[in-house]
C-alpha cells in the first residue's frame, strides 16, 4: 500500500508545465493594477501579500509534511520566531538599523538554528504523536519566553508595534502597499524556485524515501536523522522569512503567532492544496484566506467553518485541490485521487 | 518552609493529578489500545463540564445524577463520532495524522456550537452539599471534595483495571490491541468494540468535567487548555498502561505544584514539557510502556 | 485506494464546480464596499470587538453595549437627523485579525469613527494607522497605560477606559479599614505586572506601614491556582489582591473559598457575569467600580440597564457599560459639533464635559493625551436581589488624577498636532 502511493505529481510524470508560469506571474504582476480599480486598493493588497507570506508559509511546511513526511505541530515557531527577531532587531535593542534586508536574513538565519534544534529533536522520535507533541512543545515554549518576557525585549503580550518598513536593500522602496506587493511577489518566486530545486534534487528524493519508509531508507545507507534535519532547516529558513515578512507586513507582531492555530492553519493550506506538491500550499493559502475574508466579514464565525473544512478536508479530499486540478489538464484519472500525502 | 506547607502542596499536586489521570484514561485506552488519537478528548470534558453545569444549576438535578447523565451524553457522542468518522478512516487505511484533524476539526465545530449555546462567560457548578467544608487530616486542612475527586478518580482507575484485566469484553478489547486480524478471524466484532472503547474514554472525559466543575470552573477553553498536557501524561506512562499514567500523572502534577512554590508557574510549565522530551528521547516507550509508541 | 472511492472522486469534482459557483456569489457581496449598499446619509461607526478567542466573553459584552448605544440612538430619530450604520467586526482576539478588520472598516466601508477593542496588542498596531488615515478611533476597553504614552499617543486616539494606575487608588479604603499585610496575586502578563506595581504604590500611600507579605503572577488562563493559594495561606495576610482576569478570576476566587481562605479579598475590577459564576465567595470583597447599573449618583444609568436587560437577556457589565460609553463619547461630540468632520469633533472632544454619563456625572478628556478623566468607585459586594451581585459605594473619588502625568509632562505634544 505504501510503496504505491509514491506521488507522481511532484515527480518526473506530471510536470506543470513552464508555459504556465509565465501568464500566471503576468496575472500576479497585474493586480495591483486591477486592485486600483477598486474604491480600496491598498487593502486588497494588503490582502493579496498576506496570502503570499503565509503561502511562503505554509510551502516552508510542506517541505517537513510533504516531502520528509513528519507533522509538527510548531510551525508557529518559526512565523513567530521570525516575526520577532525582526520586531526586536528594529525596535527593542536600539540598533539603528534603516533596511529591511539585514533584518530578513537574520530572521532566515535564525530559522535554520530553530529548525535545527526541531529537527534534531523530531527526528530523534519513532512516532508521529511524539513529533507532534514535542514540536509543539517547542513553540509553546517560545511562546510561553515571550509572553513572560524576561530578558525585556519582547514587551509580553503588548507585542512590538510600530516595525518600520522602509526600503529593500537600501535603493527598493517597499513603503507603499504596492512596492511591498512587487518585492514580496519576487520573494515568493525566488523561494519558490529555490524549494522546487531542493526538492527535485537527489536531496528530495531521498526525503520522499525517508517518508515512505524510513527502514528501508536507512539500509539503502541514507543517514535518515541527517536528512530529517536538514529538511526542518530548509523549512526553518523559508518559515522564518516569512515570518520576519508577516511582521513588515503589519508593521507589528504579538505573542498569539506562537498559537497552535498558525501551525494548524500551515497543516490546512498545505493539504488543502495537496501535500507533497509545493505549488498546492500556494493554491491553499490562497483559497483558505479568501474565505478567511469572505466568510468572517459576513458570519462573523470564522472557526466554526474552519472546523467544517478540517473535517470535510479529510474525510474527502485527503489529497489537497492541486492534484485534482492537474488531473483535469493531464487527463489522468489515476492521479485525481492520489493520496500525495503522507500516511503514517 | 514547613511540613504542613509540603503535604500541603502534595495534596494540591495530587488533585491537579486526580483530574489528569482520570481524563488521561479515557485518551490512553483509546489511543493505546486502539490506536486512535483523539484531540477531541478535550472537547467531551468541557461538554460534560457543561451538562453538569445545566443540570445542576437549571434544573435541580443532584450533582450525583449529573454524573451518568454527562458519562451518558458523551460517550452517545463519542461513539457517535468513531462510527461515522474515524471508522471510515480505518478502513481507508489513513495514518493517525488524519485522526488527529479529523478529532481536531469536530472538537473545534463542537466548541462553537457550546459557545453559541451557552455563552462565552466562564460559569461554574455549585458543590454537592455534603461535600461541602473542609477536613482535618493529620498536619493539614483540606477542602473535602478536592478529597472526594482523588478517591473518585482512584476507584475508577481500578475499575478499569477490573475491566481490561478480569472481565471477558475487556480481554476482547485486549486482544483486538495484540492481534486485530487473528481475533477478529475468530470471531471478536472489532468495529464495534472499537466504538464501544471510544464511547467509554469520551464518557470518562464526560465525567471528568462534571468533576473538574466546581474545582476549575466551565468556559469554552477548558478542553483546548488541559488536551496537550493530557498527551503529555500519557506518552510519559506509556500508551495504554493505566498503572503507567496513574505514575505519570502524580509525577506531573507533583512537577506542577512544586514547580509553582519553588520556582514559577511559567517555570514549572516549561519543566512539564522539559520532563516530557527528556523522556521521549530516551526512553520512547515511556515510563511503562510495553515496546514502542505507536508507529 | 479502491475503484470505488475513484469513482467518487468525479462526483466530487461536479461539487466542488458547484462550490466555487456559490463561492463567487458569497464573494461578490464582500466585495460591495458597505458605502454602496447603505444611503451617503448614514453616520457609519466601525467597531471592533472580540466575538471569538480567549477574550471574547468581554468582547461580546462590549459589543453589546455598543450596539445598545446606537440603537437607542437610532430610536430616537439619530444624530441631527442622520441615522447610525453600525459595523461590526470580529477582532478574534488576535491582534493579526483585529488591524486586517479595522482597515477593512476603514477603507472598504470608509468608517466616519471607530470604536472598541480590548486587547491592547491590538489597539497598538492600529494606532499609526488610524494616524495615518486621520479616523478618529475611541477605544473603550484597554486599561493600559502605555497606549497614552509617547510614541504611541496621537490626535485620533482617545482612551476612554480609566487609567491602570488609577484604578488601583480603590485598594486605599479597604485597606484603611482590613490591615496591613497584603498579598498580591495576577496574572503573568504586562497589565497584571503594572496594576501590582501600582497597587502596591496605592496601598503604601494610604497605609504607610503597609507590609507586602507575598505576591505571584500565574499563568494568563491558569486553571490550578492551589498551589499559589497554599503559599498565600502560608503568609497569613489580611488582604488578597486579585489582578487575574477571564476565567482565572472565577477559579482564583472559587478554590481560595474551598480552600478556607477566610481573608479580605479586594478584585482590581468588577465583573458581574464573572461574580456570578463564583458565588457567594464574592460577597464581602472590595472591588473598583467602573461602572454600575443602579449607581444612585446616575439615574439614567438604571433606565439604560434595563433596556440592556430586555434586549440581551443579562445585566450589563463594566465592559457593556464602557462599550456603551464610549459610542457616547463620539455621538454626543458629534451633536455639539453639529458635523461628523474629523478635526472639530476631536476639538469638541478635548474641550468638552460630558455630563450624565452612565459611568458617572461626568467625564472628560484631557487634551494632552485624549486619556480619560473620570471617576472611580471603590465599592463593597453585596447580595443583591435584583443582580444577584451587587455593589455598595465605600468611596467615591470624582476626579482621581493622583497617578496620571501631570498634563504638562506628557510628552504627546508632537503627537497631537493636526
Amino acid at each position: 500500500m505504501k510503496s504505491a502511493t509514491l506521488p507522481n505529481v511532484n515527480g518526473q510524470k506530471v510536470r506543470f508545465s513552464v508555459y504556465w508560469w509565465v501568464p500566471l506571474l503576468a496575472v500576479l504582476a497585474a493586480l495591483p493594477a486591477v486592485f486600483s480599480l477598486s474604491g480600496f486598493a491598498d487593502y486588497l493588497n494588503y490582502v493579496a501579500v498576506r496570502i503570499m507570506i503565509l503561502a511562503l508559509y505554509a510551502m516552508s511546511f510542506d517541505i517537513v509534511y510533504g516531502y520528509a513526511g513528519m507533522f509538527s505541530l510548531g510551525h508557529a515557531a518559526f512565523l513567530g520566531g521570525g516575526a520577532y527577531v525582526a520586531g526586536i532587531l528594529t525596535r527593542q535593542l536600539g540598533l539603528d538599523i534603516q533596511d529591511t534586508l539585514p533584518v530578513l536574513l537574520a530572521a532566515a538565519l535564525f530559522g535554520v538554528v530553530l529548525g535545527w534544534v526541531m529537527g534534531f529533536l523530531a527526528s530523534r522520535l519513532a512516532s508521529p504523536l511524539a513529533v507532534l507533541l514535542v514540536t509543539f512543545a517547542v513553540a509553546e515554549t517560545l511562546g510561553l519566553f515571550v509572553m513572560a518576557d524576561p530578558l525585556r525585549i519582547t514587551s509580553a503580550d503588548n507585542g512590538i508595534p510600530g516595525i518600520p518598513r522602509e526600503t529593500l536593500g537600501w535603493i527598493i522602496g517597499i513603503e507603499t502597499e504596492v512596492g511591498f506587493y512587487y518585492v514580496v511577489l519576487v520573494i515568493l518566486s525566488l523561494s519558490y524556485v529555490a524549494l522546487r530545486a531542493i526538492t527535485r534534487s537527489p536531496f528530495g528524493d531521498a526525503l520522499l524515501a525517508i517518508r515512505e519508509n524510513r527502514l528501508r531508507a536507512s539500509f539503502l545507507g541514507y543517514r535518515v536523522t541527517h536528512y530529517q534535519i536538514a529538511a526542518f532547516m530548509v523549512s526553518g529558513l523559508f518559515g522564518s522569512l516569512a515570518g520576519a515578512l508577516t511582521a513588515f507586513h503589519e508593521q507589528s507582531c504579538s505573542p498569539e503567532i506562537f498559537n497552535f492555530f498558525v501551525s494548524g492553519d500551515a497543516f490546512i493550506y498545505t493539504v488543502l492544496g495537496g501535500a507533497g506538491t509545493l505549488f498546492g500550499p500556494l493554491l491553499g493559502t490562497t483559497i483558505m484566506i479568501v474565505a478567511q475574508e469572505v466568510i468572517g466579514d459576513i458570519f462573523h464565525n470564522w472557526l466554526f467553518f474552519l472546523g467544517l473544512i478540517y473535517i470535510g478536508l479529510i474525510m474527502f479530499m485527503p489529497g489537497g485541490l492541486y492534484p485534482l486540478i492537474l488531473a483535469r489538464f493531464t487527463h489522468d484519472e489515476n492521479s485525481c485521487m492520489q493520496d500525495t500525502a503522507p500516511r503514517s | 518552609m514547613n511540613i504542613t506547607m509540603l503535604s500541603l502542596q502534595t495534596m494540591n499536586g495530587l488533585t491537579i493529578a486526580a483530574i489528569y489521570i482520570l481524563l488521561a484514561s479515557g485518551l490512553t485506552i483509546v489511543l493505546g489500545m486502539q490506536g486512535i488519537i483523539n484531540t477531541a478528548h478535550g472537547f467531551f470534558y468541557m461538554l460534560g463540564a457543561y451538562i453538569g453545569f445545566t443540570l445542576i444549576s437549571r434544573t435541580g438535578l443532584g450533582f450525583w445524577l449529573c454524573l451518568p447523565a454527562a458519562f451518558a451524553v458523551c460517550a452517545l457522542l463519542g461513539a457517535g463520532l468513531e462510527a461515522s468518522g474515524i471508522r471510515t478512516l480505518t478502513k481507508w487505511n489513513r495514518g493517525h495524522v488524519h485522526q488527529v484533524v479529523l478529532t481536531l476539526g469536530f472538537a473545534i465545530v463542537g466548541t462553537e456550537v457550546v459557545k453559541f449555546i451557552w455563552g462565552t462567560v466562564p460559569q461554574s457548578t455549585s458543590l454537592p452539599s455534603i461535600l461541602r467544608g473542609a477536613m482535618v487530616i493529620g498536619p493539614i486542612v483540606y477542602p473535602k471534595y478536592w478529597l472526594f475527586v482523588i478517591g473518585f478518580s482512584f476507584s475508577i482507575m481500578v475499575a478499569l483495571w477490573i475491566f481490561f484485566n478480569w472481565t471477558g469484553l475487556g480481554i476482547l478489547v485486549r486482544s483486538i490491541d495484540i492481534n486485530r486480524e487473528a481475533s477478529e478471524t475468530l470471531g471478536t466484532n472489532a468495529p464495534l468494540l472499537t466504538t464501544i472503547i471510544f464511547g467509554l474514554g469520551t464518557g470518562i472525559a464526560g465525567v471528568a468535567g462534571v468533576l473538574a466543575g466546581p474545582i476549575l470552573g466551565v468556559d469554552p477553553n477548558m478542553g483546548f487548555e488541559l488536551l496537550m498536557v493530557l498527551f503529555v501524561v500519557i506518552i510519559l506512562g506509556g500508551l495504554g498502561s493505566l498503572m503507567g499514567t496513574i505514575a505519570s500523572g502524580v509525577l506531573i502534577g507533583l512537577i506542577i505544584a512544586y514547580g509553582t512554590m519553588l520556582l514559577s508557574g511559567l517555570a514549572a510549565k516549561i519543566l512539564v514539557f522539559g520532563v516530557m522530551i527528556v523522556i521521549l528521547i530516551f526512553r520512547p516507550s515511556g515510563l511503562l510502556g510495553r515496546g514502542t509508541a505507536i508507529e | 485506494m479502491s475503484k470505488k472511492d475513484q469513482k467518487a472522486a468525479v462526483n466530487r469534482r461536479t461539487f466542488i464546480k458547484m462550490g466555487s459557483g456559490a463561492l463567487v456569489a458569497v464573494g461578490s457581496n464582500w466585495f460591495l464596499p458597505k458605502i454602496v449598499l447603505g444611503s451617503d446619509d448614514e453616520i457609519r461607526l466601525g467597531a471592533m470587538a472580540a466575538l471569538s478567542g480567549p477574550v471574547a466573553p468581554f468582547g461580546t459584552e462590549q459589543a453589546n453595549g455598543i450596539k445598545l448605544a446606537v440603537d437607542l440612538y437610532n430610536e430616537s430619530g439619530g444624530i441631527n437627523g442622520r441615522k447610525i450604520k453600525l459595523l461590526q467586526e470580529d477582532t478574534e482576539s488576535k491582534k493579526d485579525v483585529g488591524f486586517a478588520v479595522t482597515r477593512r472598516l476603514v477603507e472598504r466601508d470608509k468608517v466616519h469613527f471607530l470604536t472598541g477593542v480590548c486587547l491592547s496588542s491590538i489597539v497598538l498596531a492600529i494606532q499609526p494607522y488610524i494616524k495615518e488615515k486621520k479616523t478618529i478611533f475611541v477605544n473603550s476597553n484597554s486599561g493600559n497605560d502605555i497606549l497614552v504614552k509617547p510614541p504611541h499617543c496621537n490626535r485620533y486616539y482617545f482612551k476612554e477606559l480609566i487609567s491602570a494606575w488609577t484604578i488601583t487608588l480603590a485598594i486605599q479604603e479597604p485597606a484603611k479599614r482590613i490591615g496591613k499585610k497584603w498579598y498580591f496575586l495576577a496574572d503573568n502578563y504586562t497589565h497584571g505586572k503594572e496594576i501590582v506595581d501600582h497597587a502596591k504604590r496605592s496601598l503604601k500611600s494610604a497605609v504607610p506601614d503597609a507590609e507586602i507579605v507575598g505576591e505571584d503572577f500565574p499563568n494568563l488562563g491558569e486553571s490550578n491556582y492551589a498551589p499559589y493559594l497554599t503559599k498565600i495561606m502560608a503568609a497569613q495576610p489580611d488582604g488578597l489582591f486579585i489582578g487575574v482576569i477571564g476565567a482565572g478570576y472565577v477559579r482564583s476566587i472559587k478554590q481560595a473559598r474551598q480552600m478556607g481562605l477566610n481573608c479580605h479579598i479586594h478584585t482590581f475590577c468588577w465583573f458581574h457575569d464573572l461574580a456570578k459564576a463564583i458565588g457567594d465567595g464574592i460577597v464581602g470583597s472590595s472591588t473598583a467600580a467602573l461602572y454600575m447599573p443602579d449607581n444612585p449618583e446616575v439615574p439614567r444609568a438604571r433606565k439604560i440597564a434595563d433596556e440592556y436587560k430586555k434586549r440581551f437577556g443579562h445585566w450589563p457589565g463594566t465592559m457593556a457599560g464602557e462599550g456603551f460609553n464610549g459610542v457616547e463619547c463620539i455621538f454626543e461630540a458629534v451633536k455639539k459639533a453639529g458635523t461628523t468632520d474629523t478635526e472639530p469633533v476631536i476639538e469638541t472632544m478635548e474641550s468638552m464635559e460630558y455630563t450624565n454619563t452612565i459611568l458617572s456625572p461626568s467625564f472628560r478628556f484631557r487634551k494632552a493625551d485624549h486619556q480619560a478623566i473620570r471617576a472611580l468607585y471603590t465599592a463593597e459586594v453585596t447580595k443583591d436581589p435584583t443582580f444577584t451581585y451587587g455593589l455598595k459605594i465605600l468611596r467615591y473619588q470624582p476626579h482621581p488624577t493622583e497617578y496620571l502625568t501631570p498634563e504638562s509632562e506628557t510628552g504627546c505634544e508632537s503627537h497631537m498636532k493636526p
